[in-house]
């Protein structure tokens, strides 16, 4: 009875609109658990319990509203979550489950990493940036170089490309210039890179590297074709190029020294969209010959989520002397890009044990 | 292999995304998540006949991978840099006329700025939807622990992220905090 005489007296201070504290006491007490198992929503099958939290949440506004932010703290995981969770399963951990042996990891990760890098050397120090000009989070002249590499692709991909150390040649002079050039597609190939990897592009001090993982829009029926960097208007990027049946999409990747975050802005240009934004420490343009604006819009949704949160790392491994002497020892700010491993592409021979 | 093995496989097979979900808001990155993901799924594979002692099949491949996770230091808050606190100053992106689900990339983000014993038994009732006392056994805790764990890393979750940074619609440059 005291419990029911308890409950009156709490319900009648709500109904005079006192809302003072109730007094813990026996079972009424409303304790941690019972506040965090009502936001996990743990209550649902005990109503005397979660009447009672209720009312202790009604006269207690500060504990209703962190009870609501964790309620939402849960629903945003959630959300956040559910991309991944749909995600189809890459073979490899299939094929973990299917063999006994345990499969030779580093190749594995390798073939499945399709990391995309980009290392940006720092010896212009971190705020001298790239990106003044354009500070305000424009991305519009970004956009417009994009626009015109994607209009001269089929010429660029047929050309024979200059090695690096021409391109260096020809405009390594300047202390802020980048000075680097297309690359032939096989000279990528051979840099294939793991994330345990990054020791190839380690031979800089004080690099400040952009790590990203080319975008998978296979949900939408593209696949990765070609990565290549590229010169837009004397500044390096990266563009991976996707088709899906006729239809080819670019994506530009342009490593810039700030951190911000601009809103998407579209450009039209004789049957040529571009959606541009930036993302962290990348500027990124998307260009399309497609004309179904909802689509495009989902590939850089998906590019956009791919991308989320660019890591910005300092590789710690060992410098490679090797890949000094390929390059040339680096003077100013330079870019490397450095190609990814296709899924389309035959994977490379196991060298241990078969993968399946 | 009998018939046994491959209904385990099966039941395995199913918990993947759960696992990686798990993983990849844990490790922050798709590909190392997946490497972790298939470090668990051997290592159920190799112990497989001790894991009806542990309750559930789901909860004991969480706590494979928990283990594994907190065993290999795969978190980046392990080897947290300068350079990754810079990042972590990173400014919610503004998708104008598009679906909320691209800035809940924020809370993932935020997420990762707690402990991580915290960021476990959040994910563990909040996302992947064990009872308290499945995700109890599952971090080898008391359920008293795991509730201050929820109490005090929800409390500084948000501290760190709520939905308006994601809902309001102003311009860019707004900093997360």
């Amino acid at each position: 009875m005291t419990k029911s005489v308890s409950l009156m007296r709490r319900f009648r201070r709500l109904l005079a609109g006192t809302a003072e504290a109730p007094t813990p006491a026996g079972e009424d007490a409303v304790t941690e658990l019972d506040l965090l198992a009502y936001a996990d929503r743990r209550l649902e099958d005990d109503p005397a319990r979660r009447a009672l939290v209720e009312r202790h949440l009604a006269a207690q506004p500060e504990q209703a509203e962190r009870i609501a932010a964790f309620q939402a703290q849960n629903e945003a995981l959630t959300r956040a979550g559910a991309a991944w969770v749909e995600a189809p399963v890459p073979p490899r951990l299939l094929a973990a489950l299917a063999q006994e042996k345990p499969a030779p990891r580093r190749l594995a990760t390798q073939a499945a990493a399709m990391a995309a890098l980009v290392a940006v050397s720092a010896s212009a120090g971190w705020h001298a940036g790239i990106e003044r000009s354009t500070g305000d989070g424009s991305t519009g002249s970004f956009a417009a170089s994009a626009l015109s590499d994607y209009r001269q692709q089929p010429d660029t991909t047929a050309q024979a490309p200059a090695t690096a150390q021409a391109h260096r040649a020809a405009g390594g002079a300047g202390a802020g210039d980048f000075a680097i050039g297309t690359l032939p597609a096989n000279d990528l190939g051979s840099q294939v890179l793991s994330r345990q990897g990054l020791a190839p592009v380690t031979w800089l001090r004080r690099r400040i590297a952009v790590e990203v993982e080319a975008p998978d829009l296979g949900a939408e029926g593209f696949s990765l074709v070609e990565s290549r960097r590229v010169e837009l208007k004397g500044t390096p990027a990266v563009r991976l190029l996707y088709q899906r049946a006729g239809e080819r999409v670019s994506l530009y990747l342009r490593p810039r020294w700030e951190e911000g975050a601009g809103p998407v802005a579209r450009t039209e240009s004789d049957g040529l969209t571009v959606l541009h934004w930036l993302d962290g420490p990348l500027a990124i343009a998307l260009v399309t010959d497609g004309t179904d604006g909802e689509a495009t819009a989902a590939l850089a949704r998906r590019v956009h989520r791919t991308l989320a949160r660019p890591q910005l790392v300092e590789p710690s491994a060992e410098p490679d002397r090797s890949q000094d002497a390929r390059l040339g020892a680096p003077s100013g700010p330079e870019l490397l890009s450095l190609g990814e491993t296709l899924s389309s592409q035959p994977q490379p021979a196991a060298q241990t044990e078969p993968a399946l | 292999m009998g018939g046994d093995a491959e209904d385990l496989k099966w039941l395995i097979a199913r918990e993947i995304p759960h696992l990686r979900r798990y993983a990849c808001f844990l490790v922050g990155d798709r590909a190392r998540a997946d490497d972790l993901v298939q470090d668990c799924l051997e290592r159920a594979l190799r112990k497989r006949h001790l894991w009806k002692r542990h309750g559930t099949l789901r909860s004991w491949l969480f706590r494979l991978l928990y283990r594994l996770h907190i065993d290999a230091g795969r978190s980046l808050s392990r080897r947290r840099t300068a350079t990754d606190a810079a990042a972590d100053a990173q400014v919610s992106v503004q998708w104008p006329d598009q679906e909320p689900s691209l800035q809940v990339g924020d809370v993932a983000f935020a997420l990762r700025r707690l402990p991580e014993d915290q960021q476990a038994a959040i994910l563990l009732i909040g996302v992947e939807g064990f009872s308290y006392e499945e995700a109890a056994r599952v971090l080898d805790i008391p359920i008293g622990t795991l509730r201050s764990r929820l109490s005090r890393g929800r409390d500084a979750l948000r501290a760190h992220w709520s939905p308006e940074l994601e809902e309001s619609d102003r311009p860019a440059l707004r900093r997360v905090k």
